[in-house]
């Protein structure tokens, strides 16, 4: 049982391996990429659902006793960020098979979703922080590709940015990894829990976690440092834009909420202070940039910016309610932005445009488009009772709790300003006659997209209306976060599976 | 098409023997792996670059025999013996990537350890000379401007309204 945790990673990998031969695309490559995503999302309930009753499933790879093996270990948190991750790719491969005719497909792309997905999941279910880096880097070379494979020649230029931050950040993980390996001698997470509690005041430490903070930070768009991401991301193609949007960003987010809560001491102030200092201008400066933008793709990239503010509140304020904050927060705005990117993608199609000026009439000709826009749009910003609001007041009453009234002023003139960034698309492109504007609504390729599309706006709405279960559930991801000893003791008490494969062995007479 | 490769005939001449050398080295590397330095990665690199030495010497027709596999079929194939050698101790109720020795005593060599982490190895040994290969052999056609192998380097891996990208011919860097 203890292996199922390794099938989201290897299932993406044997199945992109295995297109990579099948190269020419055809109907049954679709139909079998769709069904190992189905799969996959089953799988992924499983594991969730036990881990629910046993807080925390390990895999010692190769049988090697903790701290020397490698293990996989997945808890809660990472349960669900899997599963979502495996939703939303679901939804994203389905839109572009709408979108395009199998002539039109890149051989490449799906196997490079499969890809990129398991560097994904691997780096949620890692328990170990060179592991870690080795999912970050599956995840960054298929995104490089992918960033590159469909791009007009001369948009290549906006790849560069995000490949050479990238490489920076990369180097940079690895110098940390370095300091944690000469600090503690180790890079098992558990095993490094139990040494680092009496670091908290270590310079070495504060450095290296300060460093985590920039890496970390760079991947997630933390305010100074999210310069590549409006410039790359609306590049890709929309489906592919919608993963990275909606799972880029937050495995940054996921790794730093691993790192700080169940790592690093949490006596160790400075980070969490670093952090919050960050997200005040990461809200307003990510939103006022947001309603500079003349596309819908530009001003949907700065509302991404800017919402990671909001998680970043949740993390820095550190406590098990705030970090629930948050791990909801996070479940809401995967759906969220990557539905609307989705959705920007129809709107493309339909009007040929995603320039604010330029768009017009979709209420009048495709109203079901203009309510999933709308709806979505709502919960991004918070209107109660979809998903957003719910997200929203718990991060509010962590920080009102906590007294951060700098803090709660940015989170609701920010939560404005979506709302008007929103506006802004909605009266651009659905709702004002623009008699210049002609709408193509022929074929039947935009009613599915919008169909993939709805599955996703289908899913926030549920998160909305129905929020108790999924904010019980990141109540439940938080707390086993914060039960530091149950992990430590059961990574590091796991028997040595190896010493009894060698005995068995010698017990056949190979010798 | 214009021929850019190396014209001395003393590099044509040694890099043949060149090769060789390189290539046990390689192999040297790769069985000394698992418990000293070495192993499938970097006896992969080397071997690799024994290759591109080879292509710098002889001309697309003459590598495409020699290598009588696409490169990209041969880093597949070792992902799947990568794959293989991972998942199979799942099936058996180990845990993934266990590991199997054997331990031998063989005549003259003496006391043999093989394991399955060998099988591992050459996976990744095969991965890495493919993709390598694969790379460079890319670029160096396309810089010799040779349209055609370059199509079929990439049929397969790119959309079918994609053109190669080939550097300009000299008649055609003059012209412009």
């Amino acid at each position: 049982m203890t292996n199922w945790i390794v099938l989201p990673t290897i299932l993406p990998l044997l199945l992109g391996s295995i297109l990579l031969v099948w190269r020419t695309p055809s109907v049954q490559r679709r139909w079998a990429s769709a069904l190992t995503f189905i799969g996959l999302i089953a799988v992924s309930k499983c594991l969730l659902w036990k881990t629910l009753s046993e807080k925390i499933l390990i895999l010692p790879m190769g049988g090697w006793k903790a701290p020397f093996g490698i293990f996989l270990s997945l808890d809660t948190l990472g349960a669900i960020m899997v599963t979502l991750a495996l939703g939303v790719s679901l939804a994203a491969l389905v839109y572009g098979f709408a979108q395009q005719s199998i002539e039109d497909e890149h051989p490449m792309r799906i196997p490079l979703i499969f890809f990129l997905v398991a560097g994904i999941n691997l780096s949620f279910t890692t328990g170990d922080f060179f592991n870690l880096f080795v999912a970050f880097e599956i995840m960054l070379i298929s995104s490089y590709s992918i960033l590159t494979l469909e791009i007009k020649e001369k948009d290549v230029r906006h790849a560069l940015p995000y490949l050479a931050i990238n490489l920076i950040g990369s180097a940079l993980f690895l110098c940390a990894g370095g300091i944690f390996y000469a600090l503690f001698g180790s890079l098992n997470f558990a095993d490094i829990a139990q040494l680092s509690a009496g670091y908290a005041n270590d310079p070495r430490l504060i450095v290296a976690s300060l460093m985590l903070v920039l890496i970390f930070g760079l991947k997630a768009g933390f305010f100074p440092l999210y310069y590549w991401m409006p410039n790359s991301y609306p590049s890709l193609p929309t489906p592919l834009a919608a993963i990275f949007a909606g799972l880029l960003t937050k495995v940054g987010i996921y790794v730093i909420i691993r790192i700080f809560v169940t790592v690093l001491p949490h006596t160790l102030l400075a980070p969490h202070q670093f952090i919050l200092i960050l997200a005040v201008p990461t809200m307003i400066i990510g939103i006022l940039s947001a309603l500079t933008q003349r596309t819908i793709r530009g001003v949907l990239c700065f509302n991404l910016v800017s919402h990671i503010g909001f998680m970043m509140v949740g993390i820095g304020i550190l406590t098990e309610q705030s970090i629930a904050a948050s791990i909801f927060y996070m479940m809401h705005h995967v759906l969220v932005i990557a539905s609307l990117f989705l959705i920007t993608g129809v709107v493309y199609r339909i009007s040929g445009t995603d320039e604010l000026e330029s768009g017009g009439n979709i209420w009048k000709k495709a109203p079901w488009v203009g309510v999933l826009f709308l709806v979505q749009a709502l919960a991004l910003t918070g209107i109660p009772p979809l998903s957003g609001f719910w997200g929203k007041a718990m991060i509010l009453q962590s920080a009102i709790e906590g007294s951060h009234w700098i803090l709660v002023g940015s989170i609701v003139i920010a939560s404005v300003l979506t709302l008007l960034s929103m506006i802004r698309i909605w009266f651009a492109f659905f709702w004002r006659d623009n008699p210049s504007t002609t709408l193509n609504l022929e074929g039947t390729g935009w009613k599915w997209m919008s169909l993939s599309a709805f599955a996703l706006v289908l899913c926030t709405l549920v998160i909305g209306f129905a929020a108790n279960p999924y904010i019980r559930l990141a109540q439940q991801a938080s707390s086993s976060l914060f039960d530091r000893d149950l992990t430590i003791n059961k990574v590091l008490s796991s028997p040595d599976i190896k010493s009894q494969s060698v005995h068995s062995e010698s017990n056949g007479g190979h010798h | 098409m214009i021929d850019t490769r190396v014209k001395s005939p003393i590099l044509a001449f040694f890099i043949r023997y060149i090769f060789f050398f390189i290539t046990i080295f390689a192999v040297y590397i790769f069985l000394k792996g698992h418990n000293a330095p070495g192993g499938g990665f970097i006896a992969g690199i080397i071997f690799a670059i024994s290759l591109v030495i080879l292509n710098m010497a002889l001309s697309a027709d003459e590598m495409k025999q020699i290598l009588h596999y696409d490169p990209l079929q041969i880093a597949t194939t070792g992902l799947f013996i990568a794959y293989g050698t991972a998942i199979a101790p799942v099936f058996f109720g180990y845990p993934f990537m266990l590991h199997k020795m054997i331990h031998l005593h063989v005549p003259l060599l003496g006391n043999l350890h093989v394991g399955t982490p060998v099988l591992l190895d050459f996976g990744v040994f095969l991965v890495v000379v493919g993709v390598t290969t694969k790379m460079t052999f890319t670029f160096s056609h396309s810089s010799d401007s040779d349209i055609n192998t370059l199509a079929q380097d990439e049929s397969g891996l790119s959309n079918t309204n994609e053109e190669p990208v080939v550097a300009p011919t000299n008649e055609q860097a003059t012209t412009e």
